[in-house]
């Protein structure tokens, strides 16, 4: 039985592997197979993940594109929050609110403030509600850059761009004229409003090297962007 | 020719079969799985309470992010429960459903429940994007992978017995471990990507590499609990201090998690655990650190934990735990064979279990390794080590799989 040399061989590489072997036998084919599978399924994750990673400029632009046509839909990565640049200055919502029939206007009101003042009061349950204006904050700063921007184009190429520009955060506008108007509604209830508005404003933070100069000397705030006004909506949220 | 290459063929398959036996013979870092089911599932429980009086805000059928507006959000093959209608009965049904099976998975875990928790918790996230953040982001990705993954062997509702069965059946590789040590691997690359890429873009902010980061984020009334915080990170050194333990301990991670030297694997994890409190105290992003937290958790090996767990208490004299430990044989066989706490199970003394001079209790062959080694060789004794010395803590965690306290093994 042991006569052929591919025979004696296998005999000593049972002996050598120890005793253990009807314990622990060898892996049938099929689970060979299944690992081949999954070994290629998890290479393919691993080089698409870390094309997607790379800068496009490292990783070739289409094989950026195709990384990103790959992951997007379900395992989109945007790590950049977990590096974040902090900004250097404070962003601010104010909002302004017209009344129906006599057409008063409120005077600006800080509508951020309180919201962000919310994880703090309640630590414990933190709501996401001041996820509100950091976004619409950045996004607004996007779009107003844009608007200027725009602005100093000659006409052909404006008109395109308005459009474009329009388009791109249509949702944005959406989602802001829902805050607004819920925003309103809860301060002021018993009034009936016609419309709303927000003005965005800018204040510088101290540079690192003026930190320790007394607080209100060197900032200044001054407005970024202001919406016109925008029709009310009863009923968001409730 | 063809009968030199057949060695070499016979040779490569075997080696193939060897490393297939050994990613399917063992599940790895069911601690570490579990402990990030136990805390992601918190997460997400904490997601759905935190805001649970401002649901109809968020995510209700007339909520701030309109329905048409999140539907155009929605990327190819995206889905959300929420949208289907804009019933209110529909939302609510969902919206506690979620919750339900958020609280069902930190308790019992397992796949299907992995599963359904999939499904509810992205729909959450796609049904208003504009409330998630980094932490969700890193969810979303982690729990396509975590139905494939064993992840209610310890810490939930009936893993003592689920061990107890893992054991009789571990003699046979098989798919279902195979299928668990991918995942797992897979979700510990999405974390390492995760680590480098936010360690490499902290690096090329001139902020970070000034030391002025913390600074300016603690200057933000948003992201500062206390103003201790922005008076501590307005002090330089500290400020620089802190950006670049960041830095380093991200771009570390990968290497650190791969490193066999425990200390230095322990020695990451506790970093980033510290980094990740600090985030959830002074800047008050709790459930992002809990997330954080819980991918973390996945980079210890299950010795590490119980090598902790059992030095813990070892060091509490007075907890029971530590009483039976030291009582009892330390955890090793009569052949003195230790074996991997939580994973192997006891076999029976082999052949040079006569021999107690030997430091294995079977003969030493090639394929003996130590007991530190993660996976076994089919074929082999598992994990010969110097016999027990009683009264070595470190020795304690080999007989630790017995039984539960806290879900955590510990000597009946």
């Amino acid at each position: 039985m042991l006569a052929t040399p591919e025979a004696r061989r296998d005999a000593t590489s049972q002996v050598e592997r120890g005793a253990g072997d009807d314990a622990n036998p060898a892996p049938g084919r099929w689970l060979v197979a299944l690992a081949g599978l999954l070994a290629a399924l998890a290479g393919t994750y691993v080089v698409t993940c870390v094309i997607y990673n790379l800068p496009a400029s490292v990783s070739g632009t289409e094989a950026h594109a195709a990384s990103k046509a790959i992951m997007d839909p379900y395992i989109q990565q945007n790590w950049m929050l977990f590096g974040p640049i902090p900004t250097e200055s404070q962003h601010q919502m104010l909002m302004q609110v017209q009344f129906a029939g006599s057409g008063a206007i409120t005077p600006p009101v800080d509508i951020e403030s309180p919201l962000d003042a919310l994880p703090s009061a309640n630590p414990v349950l933190p709501s996401k509600l001041p996820s509100f204006p950091m976004a619409l904050k950045r996004r607004f700063a996007q779009y107003a850059a844009s608007e200027t921007r725009i602005s100093r184009e000659p006409e052909p190429a404006r008109s395109q761009d308005a459009a474009a520009t329009e388009q791109l955060y249509r949702n944005d506008k959406i989602v802001l004229q829902r805050f607004l108007s819920a925003e309103a509604a809860a301060y002021y209830p018993a009034q009936v409003i016609s419309g709303v508005r927000c003005s965005f404003t800018e204040q510088a933070d101290p540079p690192f090297n003026q930190r320790d100069l007394p607080e209100g000397t060197v900032q200044t705030r001054y407005l970024e962007y202001q919406t016109p006004w925008i029709s009310y909506i009863t009923g968001v949220g409730q | 020719m063809t009968a030199v290459a057949a060695p070499h063929r016979r040779r490569g398959r075997d080696l193939v079969r060897d490393l297939v036996a050994r990613g399917a013979l063992t599940e790895q870092r069911l601690i570490g799985v579990s402990l990030m089911r136990v805390i992601m599932g918190l997460a997400a429980v904490w997601f759905y309470v935190s805001d649970i009086g401002r649901r109809q805000l968020l995510w209700g059928p007339d909520a701030i992010v309109s329905q048409g507006v999140a539907r155009s959000e929605l990327g190819r093959g995206q889905f959300s429960l929420y949208l289907f209608t804009d019933s209110q009965s529909w939302f609510e049904l969902t919206f506690f459903c979620g919750l339900a099976i958020a609280v069902c998975i930190t308790v019992f875990g397992g796949r299907t429940l992995s599963v359904l928790h999939a499904v509810f918790i992205l729909s959450i996230y796609l049904r208003n994007q504009l409330v998630t953040e980094g932490g969700d982001n890193l969810v979303s990705i982690v729990i396509l992978l975590f139905p494939f993954t064993l992840n209610n062997a310890y810490l939930a509702v009936g893993a003592g017995k689920r061990r107890e069965r893992l054991r009789q059946r571990r003699a046979v590789p098989s798919a279902k471990v195979l299928i668990h040590n991918w995942a797992c691997a897979l979700i510990l690359f999405q974390v390492s990507v995760l680590y480098v890429t936010a360690g490499m873009w902290k690096l090329i902010g001139s902020v970070w590499r000034d030391g002025q980061a913390m600074y300016f984020i603690s200057a933000d009334p948003q992201f500062s609990t206390t103003p201790i915080f922005s008076d501590v990170m307005s002090y330089a050194p500290v400020g620089w201090a802190v950006c670049w333990f960041t830095i380093v301990i991200e771009l570390v991670f990968p290497l650190a998690i791969l490193c066999r030297v425990a200390l230095v694997r322990k020695a990451e994890v506790i970093s980033l655990e510290g980094m990740h409190v600090g985030i959830m105290v002074f800047m008050g992003l709790v459930p992002f650190g809990m997330i954080m937290i819980a991918a973390d958790c996945l980079a210890l090996r299950d010795q590490d934990y119980l090598s902790v767990w059992s030095k813990a208490a070892s060091l509490q004299g007075r907890w029971p735990a530590a009483r039976q430990l030291k009582s009892s044989s330390m955890g090793a066989d009569r052949d003195g064979v230790r074996h991997r706490p939580g994973v192997d199970h006891p076999r029976p003394a082999a052949r040079g279990a006569e021999h107690p001079h030997r430091r294995c209790a079977h003969p030493p062959g090639p394929a003996d390794r130590p007991a530190t080694s993660t996976t076994p060789r089919p074929g082999t004794t598992l994990g010969c080590v110097e016999p027990t010395k009683p009264g070595n803590p470190s020795i304690a965690v080999a007989a630790l799989d017995s039984e539960t306290t806290w879900g955590l093994p510990l000597v009946s």
